[in-house]
C-alpha cells in the first residue's frame, strides 16, 4: 500500500448516473470514482438516496441513465455480467439477512461452493478463516437466530468476505443494532479497512467516518453535495447544507 | 331397519383393493403435484413475462374447469386424437395437474411472505436465480405453505373418488361395486365415508407431525449443501 491513492486503479466508476422511481428523481447526476483500497463513507439525511446509490453498484437497483463500471466492466442488463460483478462486490445489509435455515458455516459456504465452484474443503477453510477474523469461529454450527445482532452482522461480513470480493458495500450495517453491539461491528469494519479492503459504507456513525474514511461523500435530495477528506469535512465543510447536517448529527 | 355390515365384510377384498388403489394414486399424484407446482411457481414469479404467462394460463385453466371435466377430456376426448391412456394413468395425470396449479399458488404466497432481504442477500452473493430459489427461499417456505399445502393434498385424496367415473377401481368404485352386489347402500357408503375419514385423519396427523419436525429452524438437521 505504498502507492498514493491518486495513482491506484479505479475500482468503481460512476459517471453521470441518474435514477427515477416513477416521477421521483431519486439520484441526480452522480459522479464518483472509487480507487482500489479506498474507504468511502456516504452520509446524509434519510431519503437522500445514499442507500439507493450503493445498491446500484451491485444492481439490486437499476440505474436509468449514465454509466457504472465495476473493475472496468459496465453494468448492463446482461445477467451473466451482473452475476459476475455481484461475485466481486460483497454487501452487508442493515438487517443482516443471514439465511435462517442454514448454520453459520453453511451461510458462509453456499456462495463460494455454488458461484466459485470451490470444494467443500477449500470453502470450509476459507469460511473458518473469515469466521475467526470476525471472532466467531466457535459459533459455526449454530443457526443465525441463536446469535446476537452484533454477532449476526459479523457473520454477514464474514459471509461476504468468503467470496473474496474486491469491494465491500455496507448499507447502514449498525442501524438495526442495540447500542452495546455497534462497537464490535465497527471494530470488525475498521480491521477490514486496515487491511486495504476497498469499502463503501453508508452509515450514520460519524466517529467511524472520521477515523476510517479516506473521503466522505455527503448526499442530500439525490445529489452529491460535497466530497471531502474527513478533517475538512468535519472541521471546515464547504457547503451550507453539510454544515446544517453536521450540527444536527453531532449535537448528540 | 337393520344394519347388515356382514354383507360388506363378505366383500372386504374389494374394499381393501379399493383402499390400496386410492392410496397408491394419492401417493403418486401428491409428490408429482408438489414438484410440478414448485416448477410452475418458479415460472409464475419469474421476472420474465414470457416465462410468466404460460404459468398463469395453466393455473387459470386448472382452477376454472371442474376436475371431472378434465378427467373426461383426457379419458374420452384424447382417444379421438389417437392418444389412449388407461384410467389409472389418466387419474394420476389429472390429479397431479390439478393439484400442481393449487400448489403453485400456495408456493407463490409463501415466496411472497419470505422477507425481501433474503432475495437481496442471495443476489448480492452472486447466486443464480434457480439456485437461490431452491436452496435459500424454498426451504424457508415450510411454515407458510404446510397448512394450505396439506389441505390441497387432502383434497386430492378425496377428489380421487371422481376416478370411479372412468372405471378406476379405487375406493368409491369399490363402494358402487359392493352396493350393486349387496343392495345395502346405507352400510356400504357409511363404511366408505368412515374409511375416507380415517385416511384423512391419518394424513393430517402425519402432516402435522412432519410440520412440527421441519418447523423448528434451530433443531432441524442441516440441509446438505449439494
Amino acid at each position: 500500500m505504498t502507492t498514493a491513492l491518486e495513482d491506484r486503479r479505479v475500482t468503481i466508476k460512476i459517471h453521470n448516473m441518474n435514477k427515477w422511481y416513477g416521477d421521483f428523481h431519486v439520484l441526480k447526476g452522480i459522479n464518483l470514482n472509487v480507487r482500489e483500497g479506498e474507504r468511502i463513507v456516504i452520509c446524509g439525511p434519510s431519503g437522500s438516496g445514499k442507500s439507493t446509490l450503493i445498491r446500484c453498484i451491485n444492481r439490486l437497483e437499476e440505474h436509468k441513465d449514465g454509466d457504472i463500471f465495476v473493475d472496468g466492466t459496465p453494468l448492463t442488463d446482461d445477467t451473466k455480467n451482473i452475476d459476475q460483478i455481484r461475485s466481486e462486490v460483497g454487501m452487508c445489509f442493515q438487517q443482516f439477512n443471514l439465511f435462517p435455515h442454514l448454520t453459520i458455516l453453511e451461510n458462509c459456504l453456499l456462495a463460494p461452493m455454488s458461484v466459485r465452484k470451490m470444494s467443500l474443503n477449500a470453502a470450509t477453510n476459507i469460511a473458518m478463516k473469515y469466521l475467526e477474523k470476525v471472532k466467531i469461529p466457535d459459533q459455526a454450527d449454530k443457526y443465525p437466530n441463536q446469535l446476537s445482532g452484533g454477532q449476526q452482522q459479523r457473520v454477514a461480513i464474514a459471509r461476504a468476505l468468503c467470496m473474496q470480493p474486491q469491494v465491500m458495500l455496507f448499507d447502514e450495517p449498525t442501524s438495526a443494532l442495540d447500542p452495546e453491539m455497534i462497537g464490535e461491528v465497527l471494530e470488525t469494519m475498521e480491521e477490514l479497512a486496515g487491511e486495504g479492503m476497498t469499502m463503501i459504507c453508508v452509515t450514520h456513525e460519524m466517529g467511524f467516518a472520521r477515523k476510517v474514511a479516506d473521503r466522505i461523500v455527503f448526499m442530500d435530495k439525490g445529489q452529491i453535495v460535497e466530497i471531502n477528506d474527513p478533517e475538512t469535512f468535519f472541521d471546515a465543510p464547504k457547503e451550507e447544507r453539510t454544515k446544517t447536517f453536521l450540527t444536527q448529527v453531532l449535537q448528540h | 331397519m337393520e344394519f347388515d355390515f356382514l354383507a360388506i365384510w363378505d366383500h372386504r377384498d374389494i374394499l381393501i383393493a379399493g383402499v390400496l388403489t386410492t392410496l397408491l394414486i394419492s401417493l403418486i399424484s401428491i409428490p408429482i403435484a408438489i414438484i410440478l407446482g414448485a416448477g410452475t411457481c418458479l415460472l409464475r414469479i419469474s421476472p420474465k413475462r414470457t416465462m410468466r404467462w404460460p404459468a398463469v394460463a395453466y393455473i387459470e385453466l386448472m382452477r376454472n374447469i371442474p376436475l371431472l371435466i378434465l378427467i373426461f377430456m383426457v379419458f374420452y376426448a384424447l382417444p379421438f386424437y389417437g392418444i389412449r391412456i388407461s384410467g389409472f394413468t389418466t387419474g394420476i395425470i389429472c390429479l397431479s395437474a390439478y393439484g400442481a396449479a393449487y400448489f403453485a399458488e400456495i408456493f407463490r404466497g409463501g415466496v411472497e411472505a419470505v422477507p425481501k432481504g433474503q432475495f437481496e442477500a442471495s443476489r448480492a452473493l452472486g447466486l443464480k436465480y434457480g439456485f437461490y430459489m431452491r436452496r435459500v427461499i424454498f426451504p424457508q417456505l415450510y411454515s407458510y405453505v404446510f397448512p394450505p399445502g396439506s389441505n390441497i393434498a387432502l383434497t386430492m385424496i378425496k377428489e380421487s373418488s371422481l376416478l370411479s367415473m372412468i372405471t378406476v377401481t379405487e375406493l368409491t368404485y369399490a363402494a358402487s361395486d359392493i352396493n350393486g352386489r349387496t343392495f345395502a347402500p346405507v352400510e356400504t357408503f357409511a363404511t366408505i365415508a368412515l374409511i375416507y375419514w380415517g385416511i384423512s385423519t391419518l394424513f393430517l396427523k402425519l402432516a402435522g407431525s412432519t410440520q412440527a419436525r421441519l418447523g423448528a429452524h434451530d433443531s432441524n438437521s442441516a440441509i446438505a449443501l449439494r
